[in-house]
């Protein structure tokens, strides 16, 4: 946690009066920050209601519109290929596309080797058991999808492309520059971080597969974070998420006690059996060495209580601490702590 | 400072609680009665869904949550929780809009914020003053410090006022407030030196 002493019991200075109750005297600081973030208060524009959303007579009637509406926006969605992301402002990512082997298809259009590089709209791009393609995003992004392969392309902006993979495989590499690539993966994005090269996989029924050879992915998962640093995989089920990943240089016995762990563990959900958690627990900690520092890492979100304690004390034993960050503060998961610990157990890990 | 702050306090035993009687009159379809508890909780509700969007996004959120509020009014069983209930909609419509439409332009302002940080500011520099800056630095912070900052900073609520609006007891809001306040202005770079002692005094 911070480093600055906090008053929690006792008197109250000026300062903490006046944010506590508004009757003491704000500091400089606290006045030019409640000054900035005034600029940010409602702007008390009228709720706009119409009749029909009073009067209750015609909830029935509107209850049965609801339905029709549900019904075809879940029609919509079942038939449509994938969701698509919204546009967001700002310079959008031009895409192109070129034939590795065989016809690719963009939308209804065959694209050929000798077809000079196209740029693709929104239209799926889908390459068949004969052929590949490559997507290009500018000079730093580009993207291999392998045979069998479908994915969507929606823009993003131009420095963070987006693509959903619907399914197959492919090969992003992203240039050691100011640019990452978003990949949708079941409904969930992986960022391919700058300087990385990493494989995706999305079979017809069986849990996406993320390779991470060069550099570092992350994955967003209702707000938990996964990290991978290469070499490293991961996998993720449609519904329990991402599992923890696994460096390449973590031993067997290691990776059988993580395994045997994250079939406990489930993102955001109450632990399922106290004590075989516990006993797994301690059996991965027991086998963890500075190699698998990364890997504890991502164990911190998805373990709560005296659990992430232990993860916490382990990581201690295993690296060296970041200096200036209070040891405490991972506890809270606190972004800048878990930064600051991120990074010191990729350079252990090396 | 200028403030708007809703009156939330509950009241005294012998008191009728004006915010019940509120929704029990828009409950029977007194339209007046939802354009004051809209006036009155609006801008909390503003304010915890500018924790996952822009200022003009949660705007127009805000208004989704209030409409979605009457539709479902009658699930409320207690009318003097209404504050506490709303809160409760404005952030499952900001998870959903996360998840949804938002999660991409999230996920680029996030990216947009890692790569083109700017330099930490010098030592007991001045704060920055940009407000939607600011509230990026709000956003980053853990969950539980970050609504009570925004209900405080942005919306003008004394923490008493924000235990009553969200549930919490007044010793949570006051360790997320002042621990919150002070990795705001950590991150800022603000250092105690610069504050006149915040932390010890004005």
């Amino acid at each position: 946690m911070s480093d600055i002493p906090i008053n929690l019991t006792g008197n109250l200075t000026p300062d903490e009066q006046y944010l506590w109750d508004a009757t003491g005297t704000p500091s400089p600081v606290t006045r030019a920050i409640e000054a900035a973030l005034s600029t940010q208060r409602f702007s008390g524009r009228a709720l706009i209601v119409r009749e029909s959303q009073i009067d209750r007579r015609r909830w029935t009637l509107l209850a049965i519109a609801a339905v029709l509406v549900l019904t075809g926006a879940v029609t919509y969605l079942m038939v449509r290929p994938s969701p698509t992301p919204a546009v967001p402002k700002g310079p959008q990512a031009t895409w192109t596309i070129a034939a590795l082997e065989g016809t690719p298809k963009v939308g209804d259009s065959t694209v050929m080797k000798t077809t000079p590089a196209m740029t693709v709209t929104e239209r799926p791009v889908e390459t068949d058991q004969t052929s590949r393609a490559r997507l290009n995003c500018g000079t730093a992004t580009s993207v291999t999808m392998d045979n069998n392969t479908s994915v969507r392309v929606a823009d993003g902006n131009d420095r963070f492309p987006w693509i959903s993979l619907e399914h197959g495989s492919l090969f992003a590499s992203v240039a050691p520059a100011d640019h990452a690539v978003l990949v949708g993966v079941m409904g969930e994005t992986v960022t391919v971080k700058p300087g990385t090269t990493a494989s995706i996989s999305v079979p017809e029924k069986a849990a996406a597969v993320i390779g991470c050879k060069e550099g570092q992915v992350d994955i967003d998962w209702t707000n938990t974070q996964t990290r991978l640093a290469a070499p490293a995989s991961c996998t993720i089920d449609p519904g329990t998420g991402p599992a923890v990943p696994v460096p390449q240089a973590s031993s067997q016995e290691f990776r059988s006690s993580l395994g045997k762990l994250d079939e406990l563990l489930t993102v955001n959900v109450k632990v399922k059996d106290p004590k075989a958690q516990y006993s797994a627990l301690r059996d991965v900690l027991s086998q963890a060495t500075r190699k698998d520092a990364p890997a504890l890492w991502n164990l911190l979100p998805r373990v709560q209580g005296d659990d992430r304690v232990a993860v916490r004390n382990m990581l201690r034993k295993l690296i060296k601490a970041p200096q200036g960050i209070d040891p405490d503060a991972i506890l809270q998961l606190e972004p800048k702590a878990m930064d600051a610990w991120w990074n010191a157990a990729v350079e252990a890990a090396k | 400072m200028d403030q708007r702050v809703p009156t939330l306090a509950p009241p005294g035993p012998s008191q009728e609680d004006p915010i019940a009687a509120l929704v029990r009159a828009a409950a029977h379809g007194d339209r007046s009665a939802w354009t004051r508890l809209y006036d009155r909780f609006a801008p909390i509700i503003h304010g915890l869904l500018l924790l996952s969007m822009r200022r003009e996004q949660a705007e127009d959120l805000t208004q989704d949550v209030f409409l979605r509020a009457m539709a479902r009014l009658k699930d409320l069983r207690d009318p003097g929780a209404i504050g506490a209930w709303l809160c409760a909609i404005a952030r499952n419509e900001a998870a959903t809009w996360a998840r949804g439409k938002g999660r991409m332009e999230q996920h680029l302002t996030k990216l947009a914020s890692e790569k083109g940080a700017a330099p930490p500011p010098t030592p007991g520099a001045a704060p920055p003053l940009d407000g939607e800056q600011v509230l990026d630095h709000v956003r980053r912070l853990p969950e539980a410090y970050r609504e009570t900052l925004v209900l405080r900073m942005v919306c003008g609520l004394t923490g008493p006022q924000i235990a009553a609006a969200t549930g919490m007891t007044e010793g949570s809001v006051r360790v997320n407030l002042f621990r919150g306040m002070a990795l705001l202005r950590e991150a800022l770079g603000v250092e105690r030196k610069a504050v006149g002692g915040a932390g010890g005094g004005a």
